[in-house]
This record gives structure tokens, sequence and C-alpha cells, in this order.
């Protein structure tokens, strides 16, 4: 069993559970709200629990609390239409059965970076500002001068492009170990 | 017969759609039927799951700007880029601008949630502080966080190799490091230079052209064509070290392929951590001994062996400031020809 604290390896799966909790929400202010809900019910009860596997234990928690706040927030009037159920269950079943390796996961966040770092400066540029606070198009577009459709296109384009590059980049760390 | 390239583009324009928001009742059904029947498109979108997570726990953090961010013309072409159009084209706000829309963004994103946020806080905070709480993973952790600061750091490389026929060898190199991927290395020898300034990868002789490229990997073949006298370039041609010219490369090696473990350093001022090559692991010196601040985790020594023959010291020595412009290789190889390896 992992010796280490469960609140610690909660914050190593961060950006895993956030991946999740945006993909459910997309409002990642809601997503933020939810993982640090989450936060709390690993801290209490991760003390009167017996706990073999902690991720796949803190996965069931995060998409628990994760679906109760996509109910409580079905009837709020700014998110329009709500997700389809089909989806919801979906994401969530896909979420839940990941059984990718810790390996596989870390090498994947090593190569974003180096993907990052290789993105020219205006591409980067429009994904720091979609990123640091969840932007919508309709805002970047207000600082930058552009239309939100054109935004949302060129920043469907670098996720693709830095897909691919991580992509790529696993694939040669793979041939060569 | 089903045309596989264009259902996968449709799958991941799907995927892509999703996370933007943009997909019509339909398209989350079908998106949704997708996921619950292809493997493939479930492992497509887990990895655009986590690479979405991770995006925002970056610009979270304050990860996804440039450190110095200077809005600096793309004048030549490599790397994840693409031909530029209209829609990249996007026209970027002033600096002052931008850097007010950044700490703005920060301050909304602090003040969220601020009272789970203090229990989880508390929480992590008790654990640090605690002594016994020590690990060598957290000490790693923390020197992974200082290579990655913004700051010069000179260190001295000290390669040794004992060969039967030409005896002891000793190689000595000091090299120049800081967040951001920028370094610079360069024998005590002066025959050749090479480092990078975060974006591009470049290494010159002391005549003929800079090479230059993104893919630091793709210079060792390449170079290996190029250069007849290959022993000056013999840390550049290897596969594996690479890796190790730069801290914050050989500290991420560490995590992913040794057990770590803390063992006396002999100074209460320094945290010691010895890594050991995990059995199976074939690439990569078979120990690491690293000794880091205990406050500020700045790394000062590093002792590896790759056999019995070979061993490489880092060492921490004087460090003074350098411009952004002293990593670039025009300041020690100006008015030579630059000739680009294309990576990928």
């Amino acid at each position: 069993m992992d010796e280490t604290p469960h609140i610690q390896q909660y914050l190593q799966l961060r950006s895993e559970f956030m991946g999740y909790l945006y993909a459910m929400t997309r409002d990642v202010e809601l997503a933020e709200e939810v993982y640090q809900n989450a936060a709390v019910v690993v801290i209490e009860k991760a003390e009167t629990e017996t706990i073999r596997d902690f991720r796949a234990w803190a996965k069931e928690v995060v998409r628990r609390q994760a679906l109760h706040a996509v109910r409580a927030r079905a009837t709020a009037e700014r998110h329009g239409r709500a997700m389809s159920p089909e989806l919801l269950e979906a994401v969530s079943v896909v979420f839940v059965q990941d059984t990718s390796e810790d390996s596989v996961v870390r090498d994947e966040a090593s190569a974003l970076k180096q993907c990052l770092d290789g993105l020219p400066s205006d591409k980067r540029e429009l994904i720091a500002l979609r990123y640091e606070r969840s932007s919508s198009f309709d805002e970047i577009s207000k600082h930058t001068g552009s239309t939100p459709a054109a935004v949302q296109r060129a920043l469907s384009r670098i996720r693709k492009l830095l897909h691919g590059c991580v992509q790529r980049r696993m694939q040669l760390a793979e041939g060569e170990s | 017969m089903t045309n596989e390239p264009s259902k996968n583009v449709q799958i991941e324009n799907l995927i892509v759609g999703h996370f933007d928001g943009t997909l019509n009742e339909e398209q989350e059904k079908e998106l949704a039927k997708t996921l619950g029947t292809s493997p493939a498109a479930k492992r497509l979108f887990l990895s655009y799951m986590r690479m979405e997570g991770r995006l925002h726990s970056l610009g979270r953090d304050g990860f996804l700007r440039e450190p110095e961010t200077e809005l600096k013309a793309n004048t030549e072409a490599g790397g994840i880029s693409s031909p530029a159009t209209d829609d990249t084209k996007i026209a970027l706000g002033e600096e002052s601008s931008s850097r007010a829309f950044f700490f703005k963004s920060q301050f909304i994103a602090a003040s969220t949630s601020v009272a789970v946020c203090a229990a989880v806080i508390l929480v992590v905070s008790a654990w640090i502080l605690s002594p016994a709480s020590v690990s060598a993973s957290s000490v790693l952790m923390k020197a992974q966080q200082a290579a990655a600061e913004l700051v010069d750091r000179t260190y001295r490389l000290t390669i040794s190799h004992s060969d039967a026929k030409k005896g002891d060898q000793l190689r000595e190199l000091t090299i120049t490091l800081r967040g951001g991927g920028r370094f610079v290395v360069r024998p005590v020898d002066d025959s050749y230079v090479m480092g990078s300034d975060g974006d591009d990868y470049w290494l010159a002789l002391k005549s003929g052209p800079v090479w230059v490229t993104r893919d630091f990997r793709s210079l060792a073949p390449e170079l290996q064509r190029k250069i007849p006298n290959r022993r000056l370039l013999e840390l550049a041609a290897s596969p594996e070290e690479p890796l190790l010219l730069k801290i914050d490369s050989l500290l991420s090696l560490i995590e992913h392929r040794f057990d770590v473990q803390l063992i006396d350093s002999g100074d209460e001022t320094l945290h010691r951590v010895r890594a050991t090559l995990r059995p199976g692991k074939r690439n990569g010196p078979s120990w690491v001994d690293l000794w880091s601040d205990v406050d500020s985790g700045v790394v000062h020594r590093i002792e590896m062996e790759y056999s019995k023959h070979r061993h490489a010291t880092f060492e921490l020595g004087e460090n003074p400031a350098f411009s952004d412009e002293w990593y670039h290789h025009s300041e020690h190889a100006p008015d030579r020809d630059v000739e680009r390896i294309t990576a990928w």
C-alpha cells in the first residue's frame, strides 16, 4: 500500500481529476469547486476507511461529487442546455474504467510541457488566455481583436497540434526504451 | 467499407468539440455511443481529457505563459509550428494589458472557495512542515521546482573515464542553466559550445556554421554525419546523455527510472538523495547521489556512476546573472551561418 499521505496522493492526481471534472462540467470554476469538495471528503473519509487502491477510491469520490454538482447546476441559466445524460454517463464510465499506467500519465505530462515549450509565442499566448481562467471565446476575442469563431477554430487547431505532438513524443520515447 | 482515417478525424473533432462546448445534442449522443463501443475512441478521449486537465492546472498555476512574455516574431519555422492562418494570426494585446489580465485571473482563481482551500492547505502544510515527513520524493520535488526557477546557475561537470589502453581520462565542462529549458554548455578547452534559448537547441564548433534544431535528440545522428571529430561531441551524440546536461531533465529521469531514498548528507544544510536504477531499466547511470539545499531546494552537487570505470560529477559554482540573449547562439558564435536541422 502506498504510504504517501492521502491528501498528497490526491493532489498528485489533480490534473487527471480536473480533466474529468472539466469534461463533465465544462466550467473550470465548478470543476475546481467539485475538486475541492472532493478533497474534503478525501480528508474525512480517508481516516476512517481502509483504502487498498487510493486512485480508484478517489475516482469514485470525485465521480459522485461531479454527478451531484452537475445535477444541482442543471437548472442554472448561465449554462444553457444541460449535457446529454448519455454523454455524462459515458464520460464517467470511461474515467472510472481507465487503467492507464502511472508512467504513461507522467510521460504525457512531461511531453506536454515540451510541446508547449515548442509552441510559437502567439499560439502559446492564446492557450494561456484560454486556460488561465477558462475565458470564453467571446472574452478572448475581445482581448485579441478577433472573432469568437476564429478564436474557437484557432484553439481547436492548437489543441490538436499539442495532442499530436504529445502522441509523437510518447511514440518516440516508447521506441527508444 | 469504413474510411478509418476519416472516422478518426470525426471522432477527434467530436472530442475537441465536447471540450469546447460546441456539440449539439445529436453530436453529444453520437460521442457517447462511440465512447461506449470503440476502445480507440476511449483512449483518445482519455488522452485529451488528461491534456485538458493539465492545461487547466498549468494555467491556474501560471505556467502557461512564457516566463518573459516576449512576443518576438517567429522568423524560423520548426517545432510544432504550422503555417499561419487568419485564425492563428490573432493580434495580441499590449504587454501591460496582458499582464493585467493574467494577474486578474490569478486573483480570481485564488479567491474562489477560500474556506475549502484553507482546509486543504492546512493539512498539506502540516505535512510539509513536519520535519519527520521529509522524504526523498519531496526533496526531489523541491529540487525540481528550484531547477525550474528563472535563475542562472553555473555547474562544473567533471567526467572521469578509465580506459585500459589510454589510462584515466578526465573531461571538464561548465554548464549554465536557467529554468524554461535554457542552458549553455562549454568544455574547458572551448572546442565547442552548445545550448538552448528555451526554443531552439544549438551547437557550434570553433568555426563553421551553427546547427540549430527544435529537437535536441535530432542533433546526434545529423552531427555524426557532418562532423569528423566525433569525440568532441560525445556528450551530444549519446542517445541517453543529452538528458543529463540539464539538471531538471536529470531530476525527471530520476523520478521515472530510479528508486530513491534519503540518506545522511553529513551537512544539516543539505539533503542527500540516493537514486538507484530500477531493475529492468537499462538506460542511464546505475546510481545518482544528489545534494540539495534544505531551504531552497537548489541542487549543489550530483554524483553519478555509469560503470566502475565511468563517473560524472556536477558541482554548483558561482552564479553570475546573465541576460536573456546569453542563451542565444549569436552571443557565443556571432556572425556564423545558421543551419537549421529539421526535427519532425
